[in-house]
């Protein structure tokens, strides 16, 4: 069954990508104030914050309880990683992404980081849709 | 089929919260934790005492926990504050070199740098060679997060020039408050 595949392997990606920023929140906060889109404060409660977000959200949509939160959860943070990749592009910044590595020979952002998030971003979609809206059961019955 | 049905909402929030605590309070312990402050945390600048004419440079690694009075590391540029890169520039002990594009230079630089985009650094070898190596270089670029700088910085350490410093918060902070020279390259 695809639709579970596809939330098994959007749930290992952020479990994943928010246990390396965990790691040193630090880091994490000086990518964030690259994109130069919020003051420093707002983006270091961000560093502290969004890896357990995307933790917490990827071990719940795993593991079942709470799975409709958790999916509307990976949608926002979705929508919210692609806003600020797009506006930092389109400001010709050029800064690494901070999506899945601390190093600062991470990927740096560009057309392919920009269709990553629109692949991961339809995906949370798709997600959300199943688990929320038109969930299979509903499907079967009808 | 509501769109957003209101318990995928208030499961939401709840996750937020959780994690909103666990963050706060996981940084808080974390060796690696960030400090919550008003501004980003710029590298600890080089002592006055690095940069007084009599001694010969000491080298003052930035962002280290190491203390400021540690023995002479050659080999490495020193971070310094744009009151001491005043200070050098107006007694005539230092040459600022902007590392940013021709354009961004033409359009406003620190008065008297002159221009070496580090993007292109091989059309400008004349340039680098008639720099003095008795007076410390003042590489800087706009500020966070343009590392130019301290890149060009870099550059000169390896060619062997010894008082090398990196004004890292850049032609940004000095542009607010210090006089500016347009035009030239």
């Amino acid at each position: 069954m695809s639709f579970v595949a596809l939330r098994i392997v959007l749930a290992v990606l952020f479990i994943y990508a928010g246990m390396i920023k965990v790691v040193n929140v630090e880091a994490f906060a000086d990518q964030i104030d690259n994109y130069r889109l919020l003051p420093y404060l707002i983006n270091a409660l961000a560093a502290a914050i969004l890896p357990w977000l995307e933790i917490v959200c990827g071990s719940l949509l795993l593991l079942g309880p709470w799975r409709k939160g958790a999916a509307l959860g990976l949608a926002v943070l979705n929508v919210m990683f692609l806003i600020a990749v797009t506006s930092a592009l389109a400001r010709g910044l050029d800064i690494t992404c901070g999506c899945f590595s601390l190093a600062d020979a991470g990927m740096r952002i560009g057309v392919t980081k920009l269709v990553e998030n629109i692949l991961l971003t339809a995906g949370a979609f798709i997600v959300y849709y199943r688990t929320l809206l038109v969930p299979l059961k509903s499907l079967v019955q009808a | 089929m509501k769109i957003l049905p209101k318990e995928a909402v208030r499961q939401s929030l709840f996750i937020v919260l959780l994690s909103a605590v666990l963050g706060l309070l996981v940084n808080f312990f974390h060796p690696h934790g960030v400090k919550m402050a008003m501004n980003r945390p710029s590298p600890r600048y080089a002592a006055d005492a690095a940069l007084a004419p009599e001694l010969s440079p000491v080298h003052v690694e930035g962002r280290e926990d190491d203390p400021v009075d540690e023995p002479a590391v050659t080999g490495a540029p020193i971070f310094i504050s744009k009151q001491q890169a005043k200070s050098l520039l107006s007694e005539g002990r230092a040459i600022a070199v902007d590392a940013r594009l021709g354009a961004d230079y033409t359009a406003g630089h620190i008065p008297g740098a002159i221009n070496i985009p580090y993007d292109d650094l091989y059309q400008y070898s004349e340039r680098l060679e008639t720099l003095p190596k008795d007076k410390w270089i003042v590489n800087y670029c706009d500020g966070p997060p343009c590392d130019l700088g301290e890149m060009l910085a870099y550059e000169l350490i390896n060619m062997g020039f010894q008082k090398v410093a990196i004004y890292e918060q850049g032609f940004d902070e000095w542009k607010d408050s210090e006089p500016v020279e347009k035009g030239g390259q």
